[in-house]
């Protein structure tokens, strides 16, 4: 029904731990930018056009989530706690030993058979459209902010 | 001068990830391209140069990574001070 499982990305990266550490070390520097204050991965839709796209918001609310600020985190974006766990695995993915690498490789066929990350990028989109269409201009607000 | 040039270098960003995102979409499917879209344009980098000689797009990759490291090397040069932590959003919509 959906072909592009066959290609499920979050499986190619649990199985590539190359991938996995490219991954990972892109998002500890997104965050660690962020967190000292400099100005890190300029989202090119937001810059040139102005408006968001659905992922804008989720350094921050990462950031937010991982220094306990949960409400604060959610405002800016609801997928924050999905978002850190999807990190954690693929952290996990890159750095754990190669014994531990059966236990990752078991998470693949999930992803595979029921296509569950079609499903939360379909529910990203439509919580991005809502926010953009009946919160447009706080939306905006908070994430050039 | 300076915000006109990042306003160039913002579009022409903007154009390349779109031409890469297209190839994405293409050559690995609908989950890769909207992966590129909601990370803001890094996995469709990452994929972009692990497919580069495959698909023939490595000018492209090299012309799209450049005008990021402009645009990385002008923001933290002139716009560091306009991107303060900010605990907690304070002016939100219920």
């Amino acid at each position: 029904m959906w072909p592009q499982f066959a290609s499920a990305p979050i499986s190619s990266i649990l199985l590539d731990r190359k991938l996995a550490l490219i991954f990972l070390g892109f998002a500890v520097l997104l965050l660690g930018l962020f967190g000292m204050g400099i100005p890190g991965w300029p989202c090119p839709i937001l810059q040139s056009l102005g408006i968001p796209c659905p992922g804008c918001g989720l350094t921050r609310a990462t950031f937010l989530l991982i220094r306990g600020h949960v409400h604060a985190s959610l405002t800016y974006h609801a997928f924050a706690p999905i978002f850190l766990l999807g990190l954690a695995v693929v952290g996990a993915a890159g750095l754990l030993p190669d014994i531990a690498r059966p236990f990752l490789e078991k998470l693949v066929t999930p992803e595979r058979r029921t296509g569950i990350l079609f499903i939360l990028l379909t529910v990203l989109i439509l919580y991005w459209l809502a926010r953009l269409l009946f919160l447009h201009s706080s939306f905006v607000q908070l994430i050039r902010s | 001068m300076l915000g006109i040039l990042a306003m160039l270098v913002g579009i022409g960003s903007l154009i390349c990830f779109i031409m890469v995102l297209i190839k994405q979409f293409q050559n690995a499917g609908a989950v890769h391209g909207i992966i590129g879209i909601i990370t803001c344009g890094i996995w469709t980098l990452i994929w972009g140069w692990m497919n580069a000689d495959k698909l023939g797009i490595k000018n492209i990759m090299m012309i799209w990574t450049a005008l990021i490291l402009i645009n990385l090397v002008l923001n933290f040069a002139f716009g560091a001070s306009m991107v303060p932590y900010t605990a907690a959003p304070t002016n939100l919509a219920p």
